[in-house]
């Protein structure tokens, strides 16, 4: 299962979402784009109680150094921990992530 | 030129708000806005046609100074429409000093108003549609305020009990000013049982949704000597920002507040201890423990123990938000101008009984967008210019 898109710094190595032209960190242009495997850890995470339901919304590390917002699937939002390790999925509109 | 030659440069020469609370319908920004600056001009013993500096944000105008020029017949020389969110009005001041200092103005407005409250109680934004957030539904700014709380948490061990503590002390104060919105008691059970909106926040982690406007008028300190009110002198002021969306945030425990902060209190060349009265930023709990530790109050990760057991409440060992603040005071859409409001009336020594005895120095700070954008302020007496 592959993972989001990122993009990689070929002059300081920095790993980068979402896309960019210019390297935030070194300034450079010399960005290459890359898939993500998928594998990552929750940062942290929060849910968010709402009338059709509670939803979690977390932020995850991705195991390629960059991090992104996203959501949880598979279980109980209030379970969800930060330090999971989580892998992406493709849920037919967004990419979400499974405990792993 | 060295930034610490804007110190003492400009003082506030006069403040006011304009009605709060809920006006109810009908009622625009601009006729708060009015409210505000009239009040703020004759409070200084100025008029409109004094005024050649104009300072405004605002979520309902696009070209927000020209609005308000042509509302109040200001014609400026100098207009900044510098929107960092809830921090704007704290980096005016900077921006105004510099303006003053540089002789692009003399007499300097800074004004805002919002009716969020009468037009619905949502919070009404102008914040563009982030794509990579949008698919996952947080609840803005709510639960990116949320994830920074929970973060902290984690790593610190802070707990939910310290988070309402800063609820609760914003209360205590707010019972002591008159107009607060909120003035009936809260304790730390009450904060824990109320409705949950983004865990670990519930809604009394989260400040009101109110109308008002508040204006402040700035002049070089020379100048403010010789009119009505003692002056309130800018001692210190920076502004950063290091993010926008919070996934960008490089440490949800951290906020840019440790550069804002340490370039104000570097211009005023005063520190953490030398501060009679804080009034910081309080759209959710968790912002005045983060804003603590990275102003140097406390150590890093020492916030939620600094606020326990009414430490910042009245009578505690530090005056934090002494006329309630957003939790509890007012909170029109964005705080920044109330900040300085009452820092002005606590070093004027007309906060009645919510007054510190023998404020000196206040230090200001504004935050804007998901923990994004952070402006800070040192003020003081002239004695302790």
């Amino acid at each position: 299962m592959t993972g989001p898109d990122y993009q990689r710094c070929g002059d300081c190595g920095a790993a980068i979402a979402p896309r960019r032209v210019t390297c935030p960190v070194c300034g450079s242009r010399r960005l290459s784009g890359q898939t993500s495997a998928g594998r990552g850890t929750v940062y942290s995470t929060t849910t968010v109680h709402a009338r059709e339901g509670a939803r979690n919304v977390v932020l995850v590390d991705l195991d390629e150094g960059f991090r992104m917002m996203s959501e949880v699937v598979g279980m109980a939002s209030d379970d969800v921990r930060i330090g999971m390790h989580v892998q992406a999925g493709d849920d037919g509109e967004r990419i979400v992530f499974h405990a792993c | 030129m060295p930034a610490d030659r804007l110190r003492g440069a400009v003082a506030v020469a006069g403040v006011a708000e304009s009605r709060l609370g809920e006006v109810g319908p009908g009622v625009t920004p601009l006729e708060l806005i009015g409210e505000a600056a009239a009040g703020a001009l004759e409070d200084a013993g100025l008029s409109k046609n004094d005024v050649d500096g104009l300072f405004t944000a605002s979520a309902y105008y696009g070209l927000p100074t020209v609005n308000v020029g042509e509302e109040l017949g200001i014609r400026p020389r100098y207009s900044d429409s510098t929107n960092l969110g809830g921090a704007s009005f704290v980096s005016h001041l900077l921006h105004a000093a510099a303006a003053i200092h540089a002789g692009l103005c003399e007499v300097a407005l800074i004004v805002y108003a919002s009716t969020q409250r009468s037009d619905g109680g949502k919070l009404k934004s102008v914040v563009e549609v982030n794509p990579q957030e949008a698919p996952y539904r947080p609840r803005y700014p709510v639960s990116m305020f949320a994830l920074a709380a929970a973060r902290h948490m984690h790593e610190f061990g802070t707990t939910r009990d310290q988070l309402a503590e800063v609820a609760v002390a914003a209360r205590a104060w707010a019972r002591l000013t008159p107009n607060a919105f909120e003035r009936g008691p809260l304790t730390i059970a009450d904060v824990l049982a109320s409705r949950m909106v983004s865990s670990p926040l519930t809604v009394r982690d989260c400040c009101l949704v109110t109308d008002g406007g508040g204006a402040v008028v700035v002049t070089s300190t020379q100048r403010a000597r010789s009119l009505r009110r003692a002056p309130v002198v800018l001692l210190g002021a920076g502004e950063a920002h290091w993010h926008r969306a919070i996934a960008q945030m490089p440490d949800l425990t951290t906020t840019a507040a440790v550069d804002s902060g340490a370039r104000a209190f570097a211009m005023a060349g005063v520190g953490p201890a030398d501060v009679d009265v804080v009034q910081l930023y309080d759209a959710f709990t968790i912002n005045p423990i983060l804003f603590l530790e990275d102003l140097g109050f406390c150590a890093k990760g020492d916030g939620g123990p600094f606020v326990a057991g009414g430490a910042i409440a009245p009578g505690g060992r530090l005056a934090v938000n002494t006329n309630g603040g957003g939790l509890s005071y007012t909170h029109p859409g964005m705080l920044g101008i109330f900040l300085i409001v009452e820092a002005v009336r606590q070093l004027r020594g007309e906060a009645g009984e919510r007054q510190r005895p023998g404020a000196e120095i206040a230090l200001v700070h504004g935050n804007g967008g998901a923990l994004s954008a952070q402006a800070t302020a040192i003020l003081g007496t002239l004695a302790a210019s």
